[in-house]
């Protein structure tokens, strides 16, 4: 699976020496991944030194680099980690239970609570953020890592350490709630 | 359109085009460091030849620095030959110099047998010292051969003064403060084939530099009628000269 990935391919290159091919992954995951991230910790000052701290992570361990899974997959990895090591550090990670049967209720008086006029004032993407914002941290992080990512529920549990019907049931809940938050404007 | 499965729940595109419209994305500042460094890290280390040919430089001039300032050419004691340590002996380095009365006593011992030994002394390499010149040779200590054996046999001998019945006068004791190296007695020795000793030519007083000035002091003391004094001086004369009167036809003062 990882050996015939493009990314995958590239960063073997790399890890050869090849500077070039460096530029072409950077090129492609950069947004993606500075989206995760920056939503992922929710601080725009952290924000750069978590993204410049990964990356550096991915050239540090370059060689140490196996294609048996997606290169994606080790990238959003490695990016998972290094959100928790910042909300470690900063002590901010949410307490909230992923995996609460009371999370869509919750989330739904909070969508709720919020003041009418602005939801609709807001462009989609914007009320989609504020939505993310409020969602608990593994379900934040479920979500981002499955839409940013593109990684499978099975890799979803493999990047953070749980079995993937526990990364199910995360994402199932964090996209209730954000249909609720965005109503009709919501993806099917 | 993605697959529902178990892996795909739902669509991401949608998702996504949402997320993206947000217009977030790092600061080309953030996209050139990082960069960079994947570029640094890929270089090859081999172009920074530089960096350990100027390591192995520096080294070997801070060696060399070191050798100049604390090895003196080479000259540690450590690392000094066995024979420079074994002359270099420790005992003549820090030895004080024997005293001046014991030294005396040693050349006053010594003088009557000059002559016999004269054969049996050991060729000297230094310079005589001048008279004057004595007490500061013997300050300034070590010198490598006999000078210090001669010393430590000066230092070690008995405390026997060859005019043990006489009176001390004035000139014993300015004698007593005279300092003189074994050197001078061998030379003295060599020289004198007449058998002469160096007793006489290692008085302190002027008038004992030579066998005629000791020979007028000793008359002008006969002549101020200090006879007792005349006396012990002319028997020192004899001893240090014995056979200097009979050989210049001079009268006994």
């Amino acid at each position: 699976m990882g050996v015939g990935d493009a990314n995958a391919q590239l960063m073997l290159r790399y890890a050869a020496g090849e500077a070039r091919a460096f530029d072409e992954l950077y090129a492609a995951h950069r947004s993606g991944l500075w989206r995760f991230i920056r939503r992922s910790v929710r601080d725009a000052a952290a924000t750069d030194d978590v993204f410049q701290e990964c990356w550096s992570r991915v050239i540090a361990n370059r060689e140490r680099y196996r294609p048996e899974a997606r290169f994606a997959t080790w990238l959003y990895r490695i990016a998972y980690n290094c959100c928790m090591d910042h909300w470690r550090k900063s002590g901010r990670r949410d307490r909230h239970e992923s995996v609460d049967d009371d999370a869509i209720a919750a989330a739904a008086d909070e969508s709720s609570a919020e003041p009418l006029d602005a939801v609709l004032a807001g462009e989609a993407s914007e009320r989609l953020a504020a939505a993310l914002e409020r969602l608990p941290q593994e379900q934040r992080s479920a979500f981002l890592l499955y839409v940013e990512g593109g990684l499978s529920v099975a890799e979803i549990g493999e990047a953070t350490g749980e079995n993937a019907e526990t990364a199910k049931s995360r994402l199932r809940y964090a996209v209730a709630r954000l249909k609720q938050a965005l109503g009709n404007e919501a993806p099917d | 359109m993605e697959e529902k499965d178990i892996n795909a729940p739902f669509p991401r595109e949608p998702w996504k085009r949402l997320l993206e419209d947000a217009g977030d994305a790092p600061p080309e500042t953030t996209d050139a460091r990082i960069r960079a460094s994947a570029r640094k890290a890929v270089t090859p280390h081999a172009a920074r030849w530089w960096v350990h040919a100027g390591l192995a430089a520096s080294f070997v001039v801070a060696v060399v620095i070191a050798q100049a300032l604390f090895g003196g050419g080479g000259k540690h004691p450590a690392g000094e030959s066995k024979v420079d340590v074994e002359l270099f002996d420790g005992r003549d380095a820090i030895s004080p110099p024997p005293p001046p009365e014991a030294a005396a006593a040693s050349l006053r011992k010594e003088a009557p047998r000059a002559a016999g030994q004269a054969a049996t002394v050991e060729p000297e390499e230094y310079e005589e010292p001048a008279v004057g010149e004595a007490a500061e040779t013997e300050v300034t200590g070590s010198r490598i051969g006999g000078p210090e054996r001669e010393r430590r046999a000066a230092s070690e001998a008995p405390e026997e003064s060859y005019f043990t019945n006489d009176p001390p006068s004035e000139e014993s004791k300015e004698l007593s403060n005279v300092v003189v190296t074994g050197s001078r007695a061998d030379a003295a020795a060599e020289e004198s084939a007449d058998s002469q000793t160096l007793a006489g030519a290692v008085a302190p007083a002027p008038w004992r530099t030579t066998p005629e000035d000791w020979y007028a002091r000793i008359v002008a003391l006969r002549k101020a009628g200090k006879n007792a004094e005349a006396d012990a001086e002319l028997k020192r004369f004899e001893t240090a000269w014995p056979d200097w009167m009979k050989q210049h036809g001079k009268p006994r003062p």
